[in-house]
């Protein structure tokens, strides 16, 4: 197999990689010290997740839920992606809770039909209504990414249009509450804020961020069709306010963080499936994912997977050994060439 | 200085993120307009994280300061 990346993985092997999470070196954001551990690790004070605080966030967000449940056509809007967190989030509201949920799905033209199927099941099987937005717009964007050679990261403009589009979806149906099925791993700075690199505050992601936010300030200013799209995720939560007022959640903050649980569940009641393809391993992404990871990994020498592994592996929740073995590069450039046709572009 | 009259504490030290944050959220989501609550953080991740979070939901930052190993947070609810 044509592993693809493997430049990127030759310059990953080359650089150092910290020793206790999985970040590479990668100066002057990530720095490694004498004893082969980066300025993140050493910076880390671990404060106890007791199950406690998980508990009082729990009776917080039943309180809160109670206060809203069944004022409206739905109690809340749920971001669901097909993969198991959020399908489990879209089940806990269902049958835990006891919530009339919305369901919502946002495909940009890049879904994959596993994932679709997983939705399709679980919205039957729950028996809750279902909003699947479908779309080709930004197509012409993810396009000039590549051709441009930028080293612009594309889920930061894709997750500013599905949170975008998500808030507004709130703000027509009048949901006060948004259920994201986001990890603890994703969730290190503002949640929001925290998805995809998109957060130019928080070390690891600054290089990220920065190539992102050059490339959107260009190409958003020249093509007269994104003059309503915001340009950052900043942007987004502004003009949220502005629009409705709602409140964005995750249940995987206070339930239980071994998946194996919820798989378990989701598996056997609403038919889910691990999808055939993914990156990385155990997770569900759409396909321009695997473009994503190998620009990031060319241009970066590591992934915002890297740097939520890494958090889970601080906080105790994963061990180095096994976020390694979920990281590994799994896919070939014949796969990315298969997916970079839509985009009229070819990896040589 | 105007005197601030205070409606709640709720004390998030020894709590991580994003649970620190959320349950921020939360109590102000639960506590009327212009209600004061005083939130005890730790130092490091959680004072950089949780204020910023809470000024992007719309309520406003009337005062950090650092008590000790703690930091003491004044938000007013949107």
């Amino acid at each position: 197999m044509d592993i693809a990346g493997q430049e990127s993985v030759n310059k990953t092997n080359s650089q150092k990689v910290c020793k206790k999470c999985v970040l590479p070196q990668s100066p002057p954001d990530i720095r490694l010290n004498d004893e082969g551990l980066c300025n993140i690790c050493v910076e880390y004070k671990k404060t106890k997740d007791s199950a406690e605080s998980a508990k009082l966030l729990e009776t917080d967000f039943i309180k809160m839920l109670n206060q809203y449940k069944g004022k409206g056509e739905y109690d809340c809007l749920v971001m669901c992606s097909g993969g198991k967190d959020s399908t489990s989030a879209l089940y806990y509201m269902k049958r835990k809770y006891k919530l009339n949920p919305l369901a919502f799905t946002f495909d940009h033209g890049f879904e994959t039909e596993d994932a679709l199927e997983n939705m399709r099941n679980a919205v039957e099987i729950l028996e809750v209504d279902y909003l699947l937005f479908k779309t080709d717009f930004m197509k012409d964007l993810f396009s000039a990414a590549l051709k441009t050679n930028s080293k612009a990261v594309m889920c930061h403009p894709c997750s500013i249009w599905y949170m975008d589009l998500t808030f507004k979806m709130a703000a027509r149906f009048n949901i006060p509450i948004i259920i994201a099925g986001w990890t603890k791993g994703q969730s290190s700075k503002q949640p929001v804020m925290s998805k995809c690199g998109c957060n130019v505050h928080q070390p690891e992601f600054i290089s990220m961020a920065k190539a992102t936010k050059e490339f959107l300030a260009g190409y958003l200013k020249n093509n007269p069709k994104y003059k309503d799209l915001p340009d950052s995720m900043e942007d987004v939560l502004i003009r949220a306010k502005k629009r409705h007022r709602c409140i964005v959640l995750s249940p995987h903050w206070f339930l239980p963080f071994d998946s194996d649980i919820y798989v378990e569940t989701i598996k056997k009641e609403l038919k889910w499936k691990f999808p055939r393809l993914s990156y990385p391993a155990k997770t569900t992404n759409c396909y321009l994912n695997f473009i994503s990871v190998y620009n990031s990994m060319k241009y970066f020498g590591y992934t915002h997977y890297h740097v939520e592994m890494s958090k889970l592996i601080r906080e105790g929740l994963l061990s180095r050994q096994e976020a390694l073995q979920n990281l590994e590069i799994n896919f070939d450039k014949q796969l990315l060439n298969d997916i970079a046709k839509k985009l009229d572009y070819t990896f040589t | 200085m105007p005197r601030i009259s205070i409606s709640e504490t709720l004390d998030l030290s020894g709590v991580s993120c994003p649970q620190n944050y959320a349950r921020a959220l939360l109590k102000l989501a639960g506590m009327g307009p212009g209600a004061v609550l005083q939130i005890i953080i730790d130092d490091g991740e959680p004072v950089k994280n949780v204020p910023p979070a809470l000024k992007e939901e719309g309520h406003t930052i009337i005062s950090l300061k650092k008590m000790g190993e703690r930091w003491i947070l004044l938000a007013r609810r949107a």
